[in-house]
């Protein structure tokens, strides 16, 4: 990940040195300088760098190279640097970015665990309508073909009895889950006469899941519910 | 003056050679030696990234790539990004020598 910064730059103080000789023109009294600091900004300052000074000669009107620097411009500077302190501002950054980033992750947290219940909800509605099934409520089911490729299809609860449950098979049959959620709910889109399931077993955790024929060799998982006129999926 | 009115006078592309942080600006060797250090590091990068692919084609384990590094190999091999990096490295020591002769020119003026 790339980050996008500026250095700038804030300008203390600029003064003149009237007992400073400039090393290249020799001339005494001229030289001024100007204190500054770089910072970091990324829509907004972000940390303070070192600070910097720059000096220049009135005579000869040329900026002074830092390697031709003498000891008494060092001295100067050392002078008016302890006469400045770093505004606070320019640490803005060292407490904002990690309260954004911690804003930012919380926010994620939030929306995760949000989706989580509304997940646990929709399932849960779900797991409730296949175990009290209602006759003309349609199951959105994911079953396989005899050889064993999914088969995305629906079922109509025609009646319930007991432990049994009559369910309606539909003639629309789907190879992927594109128009998965175009419930077909016409009358004559479900097959008579219905076949019999026995009711999932909740305490096998599979109450999500029918089973028909002899050994329960065939299944169907439930993927949705169409129920008083809309879809309630679980995920 | 502020900074702005600094700026107009002198060129930004040699705007650092002014700039005076402590006694050690004085010194012209400073940026040749952390381009040096730099390169240094560039080289030690590339070394070890070469190593580890070499590895990998040799033995055929698993490596995890960036897709910059991805794009290169694609291109050149396991040689493309130890090069690109050996090569970088090698332009930002001809920086500070370059550095490093201006600053000492102007200091001898």
């Amino acid at each position: 990940m790339f980050y996008y910064y500026q250095l700038r730059n804030h300008h203390y103080k600029t003064e003149a040195l009237p007992l400073l000789l400039c090393p290249l023109c020799l001339h005494a009294g001229s030289v001024s300088m100007s204190v500054m600091q770089k910072y970091y900004w990324l829509a907004g300052p972000l940390a303070p760098s070192s600070r910097y000074a720059i000096a220049w000669c009135e005579h000869c009107g040329n900026y002074i190279p830092k390697v031709k620097w003498s000891d008494e411009m060092d001295l100067f500077y050392n002078h008016l640097k302890k006469g400045t302190s770093t505004p606070p501002r320019l640490y803005l950054g060292l407490w904002v970015m990690p309260l954004l980033t911690a804003a930012f992750v919380g926010v994620l947290l939030l929306a995760i665990n949000v989706s989580n219940s509304r997940s646990q909800s929709r399932a849960a509605a779900v797991t409730d309508a296949v175990m009290h099934p209602q006759p003309g409520t349609i199951f959105q089911v994911v079953t396989t073909t005899d050889s064993n490729t999914p088969l995305y299809t629906y079922f109509k609860v025609d009646h319930a009895a007991g432990d049994s449950l009559y369910l309606l098979p539909c003639n629309v049959q789907r190879t992927d889950a594109m128009d998965w959620d175009d419930v077909p709910t016409a009358a004559g889109s479900y097959i008579q006469p219905p076949f019999v399931v026995s009711l999932p077993d909740t305490a096998g955790g599979s109450s999500d899941m029918f089973t028909w024929g002899s050994q329960g060799h065939k299944y169907a998982i439930v993927e949705g519910v169409w129920t008083e006129g809309k879809l309630l999926k679980k995920y | 003056m502020a900074f702005d009115e600094h700026l107009q006078r002198i060129p930004k592309a040699n705007w650092t050679d002014y700039e005076y942080v402590n006694k050690g600006s004085r010194q012209p060797v400073r940026v040749l030696v952390y381009a040096v250090l730099f390169a240094l590091a560039m080289w030690a990068f590339a070394l070890w990234r070469w190593y580890d692919m070499d590895r990998s084609e040799q033995t055929g384990s698993e490596l995890s790539i960036t897709p910059l590094e991805w794009g290169l190999y694609k291109l050149g091999g396991k040689w493309a990004l130890p090069l690109l990096f050996a090569l970088c490295g090698a332009f930002f020591i001809w920086l500070g020598f370059r550095g490093y002769a201006r600053l000492k020119k102007m200091k001898e003026s």
